[in-house]
């Protein structure tokens, strides 16, 4: 007995495990990929352009819009990173251009960007909220429709702050909760608040137009000059005791750049879904980039315009600076109610977008922390699964206790907030420019496109573009560290505190890390593969493919072994580790797919074998979405049949289903294979994954036969064959389907499906078909009929 | 150390203006890049 798979090196006693390196994604469309961007990105719109102002003044509009137009060359920047390495990111470019302890630092930063998107995006939300609320009050109580108690001492409003903080706290606690229990990512999501935010946008944008023509006493914002610029004291930051802002005139308008840079934060995730967007990619990456950037400029920068050339001055910033649009509903032509109309619009498109992103600051830190803690520079103490739903649940206790900490901080202070975030944005920035610069000298491997313009002198191109985009960034990074006390305070003390304990994760995991190798290496060979091949796997064509995560649950690889003579069919197990979105800043290496984690699954995967007596065979994928490396895997490795065990958040029917729907999406060719779900007490569910020939009730078998009897008995129609008749009915049920005869056909399908012997809906894309009690599978080759 | 600080924050001047120069010239050359990919024409080809 062994449990040593088939092609394995006969003088080994190791297990051979196949590592498949690529990451086996479901891409996605650029307008898809610009989706989930600016579901990052256009958050910011709404508070970018209030905190801008209270910085600086009424001029703030101009440099918001000098910032979005600078953001089209910080994009550049990040398409070019894109092209170098798919697997792009501030981690891997600054390790591969400055080394381990610089990337470190801009993980950190990078953390506190994502860390802080989460309570800013929130609060921000909550502002929105509770400013509706109060403008409905007052409302109300001008109208008399306030019960008497309420309207008692005039209209009752709520404190903006508290309110937005609880809820805020209340979002973050949601969310935490739906990222313990695994959240589902999804690009549709993203696509369906880009429409309402789009169908928003031009709502309020048309209907500013027309109130800018129709009202004469509205004017442009001053222009951004120093005269016109006027920082408080909590915007000059350290300086503020200096006469330096007023010796230095041009360095005034920097602080002002400064001060608006928020307002291209989530740059960062273009990077993460690059790996995602399909081919032709570095096409579709600046297709997706294009549409981003015209479509922040034109909301964030448009919107921040008219919001002051809109709203009057005696109440922008009073009432209105945490929710700007908000205001601007409320300035704009017409009666009162559309107004109250738009703006209860806003708040809702604004709370879908805002409430998105403290989603999207908890899945990206949670992403990072796994990817760093994967690269040896987080102890695996993290990344430990929840019992019942397998998520690092200590990672996003973490990540949440520290924003609960950050919200209670702020206490519901956008301005607070949206300065310390500028720290995390611009630093990240700053490394991955820098990281860039120094590759264009360093790297020496392909890149699909470069910042322009370069220029080629004594034979060595100098990177002006790319040098330019880096000095603005460095420029601004280190102004707002004197002029934005709070962002150093904290962005260091944050840094540091990270910084520190990735460094000590470090040392702790090397240590470990020495003996575990040797452990591992005398257990385990792994075999680096490019991608999954049948040849490598050491699998014949009709194998059964099972798919493991959890190991307390393996009963269904128990299951299957006990029914499968591995002579004749071999059997090979899967693990796919999910990577997201945003840990797409990391790259993978073999030993970081293959961790303790995946080590104890396969040392109780090969126990399970050794006891059954059979042969296995052993294999981990990285993936986006666990259903598609299923389909993917098996259609690389010609399998017949798929084993799953029950999950614990879904059903059977379920999980076939979500396993129909990714082999509907998978590219062709595909194969048909079975889906084999068994439940802890030993049942199992069948289903016919793809097209495939139906089961036949034997009465419509005898039905065939007997329309096939009377056919040939016509005269010229000797010859006609059963299948012919089944050719020709469905001929028919495709033309009267298709013609007028659809609603009818639709009736009796109905009627059948209440009525008729299988009484439950097929499972469709998946048909179902359940076996009481469990059979052994066979190995059909399934194909269309 | 004013003299110091004056060095500092000239230094930063020129480095954001400078850039700013150069990176208007990125937006304008990759803007002429991104309407010939919008239109479907890309040179975009591998380069050492």
């Amino acid at each position: 007995m062994s449990s040593t798979p088939i092609g394995n090196s006969p003088n080994s006693d190791r297990v051979r495990i196949v590592v498949a390196t690529s990451v086996m994604l479901t891409f996605i469309s650029y307008w898809r990929a610009a989706a989930v961007i600016l579901n990052d990105l256009g958050s910011s719109a709404f508070y970018a352009g209030g905190i801008a102002e209270q910085a600086i003044g009424k001029s703030a509009p101009w440099l918001i819009i000098a910032v979005m137009l600078f953001s089209f060359a910080v994009r550049a920047v990040y398409v070019e990173s894109c092209s170098m390495f798919v697997r792009g990111g501030v981690y891997r470019i600054v390790k591969e251009a400055l080394g381990g302890t610089l990337a470190k630092i801009a993980v950190s930063a990078l953390m506190f960007d994502y860390v802080l998107t989460g309570p800013i995006s929130g609060v921000a939300a909550g502002q929105y909220v509770v400013g509706l609320l109060n403008e409905l009050l007052k409302f109300a109580f001008s109208h008399s429709l306030l019960p008497n108690f309420l309207a008692a001492h005039g209209a009752p409003q709520l404190n903006v702050n508290f309110f937005s903080m609880l809820l805020c706290a209340a979002m973050t606690i949601y969310y935490w909760w739906e990222n313990i229990k695994g959240i589902e990512e999804s690009t549709d999501k993203a696509l369906k608040i880009m429409y309402i935010t789009t169908v928003m946008v031009v709502m309020v944008l048309g209907w500013s137009v027309i109130t800018v023509i129709v009202r004469p006493d509205v004017h442009l914002p001053p222009l951004p000059k120093p005269s016109n610029l006027h920082f408080t004291p909590e915007s000059l930051g350290f300086l503020k005791n200096s006469n330096i802002p007023s010796l230095f005139a041009f360095f005034g308008i920097m602080m002002a750049f400064g001060h608006s840079v928020l307002a291209m934060s989530g740059e960062e995730t273009l990077a993460q879904v690059y790996r995602e967007i399909a081919s032709p990619k570095l096409r579709n990456l600046k297709k997706a980039a294009l549409i981003v950037a015209i479509y922040s400029f034109t909301f964030t920068g448009l919107v921040s315009l008219l919001a002051v050339m809109l709203i009057p001055d005696a109440v922008r910033v009073p009432q209105y600076k945490d929710n700007l649009i908000a205001g601007l509903a409320m300035y704009l032509v017409g009666p009162m109610a559309l107004r109250i109309l738009l703006r209860v619009f806003v708040v809702i498109v604004g709370f879908l977008i805002l409430s998105g992103a403290i989603n999207t600051a908890i899945v990206g830190s949670n992403g990072v922390l796994n990817r760093v803690s994967e690269d040896g520079v987080l102890t695996e103490w993290f990344r430990k699964p929840q019992k019942r739903y397998g998520t690092s649940y200590r990672i996003l206790n973490l990540v949440v206790g520290m924003q609960l900490a950050i919200i209670f901080a702020s206490r519901g202070n956008v301005y607070t907030l949206g300065e310390a975030y500028a720290f995390g944005v611009m630093w990240s920035f700053v490394f991955n420019s820098l990281a860039m610069l120094v590759l264009r000298f360093k790297y020496k491997g392909e890149r699909g496109w470069k910042v322009p313009p370069n220029i080629t002198i004594f034979g060595k191109e100098i990177p002006i573009g790319l040098a330019s985009v880096c000095m603005v960034l460095l420029a601004t990074a280190t102004t707002n560290l004197f002029t934005k006390s709070v962002a150093t305070v904290s962005g260091i003390i944050f840094t540091g505190v990270f910084f520190g304990l990735f460094a000590v994760s470090e040392q702790v995991n090397k240590r470990k890390f020495a003996s575990a190798e040797a452990q591992m290496k005398e257990q385990f060979q792994l075999l680096h593969r490019e991608d999954v091949q049948r040849e490598s796997v050491g699998a014949r064509a009709g194998n059964v493919l099972v798919a493991v995560r959890d190991y307390n649950t393996l009963f269904h690889l128990k299951w299957i072994l006990e029914r499968t003579d591995t002579r004749e069919q071999d059997v090979v197990v899967m693990s796919a580790r999910v990577t997201r979105f945003a840990s797409a800043g990391v790259d993978l290496s073999m030993e970081q797919i293959f961790s303790d984690y995946e080590q104890t699954l396969f040392t109780r995967a090969v126990t399970v074998a050794e006891k059954v007596g059979k042969h296995i065979s052993l294999l981990v994928v990285p993936a986006r979405d666990v259903w598609s490396a299923i389909v993917q895997t098996a259609n690389a490795l010609e399998t017949s049949s798929v084993v799953a065990g029950l999950s614990s958040r879904m059903t059977s029917q379920e999980q076939a289903f979500q396993l129909g729907r990714a082999w509907e999406a998978a590219p062709e060719p595909k194969r048909q294979f079975l889906l084999q779900i068994v439940k802890p007490d030993g049942m199992v569910d069948t289903f016919a994954i793809g097209p495939h020939t139906p089961r036949m009730k034997p009465e419509d078998v005898s039905l065939v036969h007997r329309l096939w009897l009377a056919t040939t008995k016509e005269r010229g129609l000797d010859s006609v064959h059963h299948h012919d008749i089944v050719t020709l009915a469905l001929t028919r049920y495709a033309r009267d389907y298709a013609g007028h005869d659809r609603e009818e056909i639709l009736r009796e399908l109905r009627k059948l499906e209440r009525g008729g012997p299988r009484g439950q809906g097929d499972a469709s894309p998946a048909d179902r078909d359940k076996e009481h009690p469990p059979e052994p599978p066979s190995p059909p080759v399934l194909g269309p009929s | 150390m004013e003299f110091l600080i004056s060095i500092g924050i000239r230094i930063l001047e020129v480095l954001f203006f400078a850039g700013f120069i150069g990176a208007a010239i990125v937006i304008l050359i990759t803007g002429v890049e991104d309407i010939e990919t919008a239109l479907g024409h890309d040179e975009t080809e591998p380069q050492p």
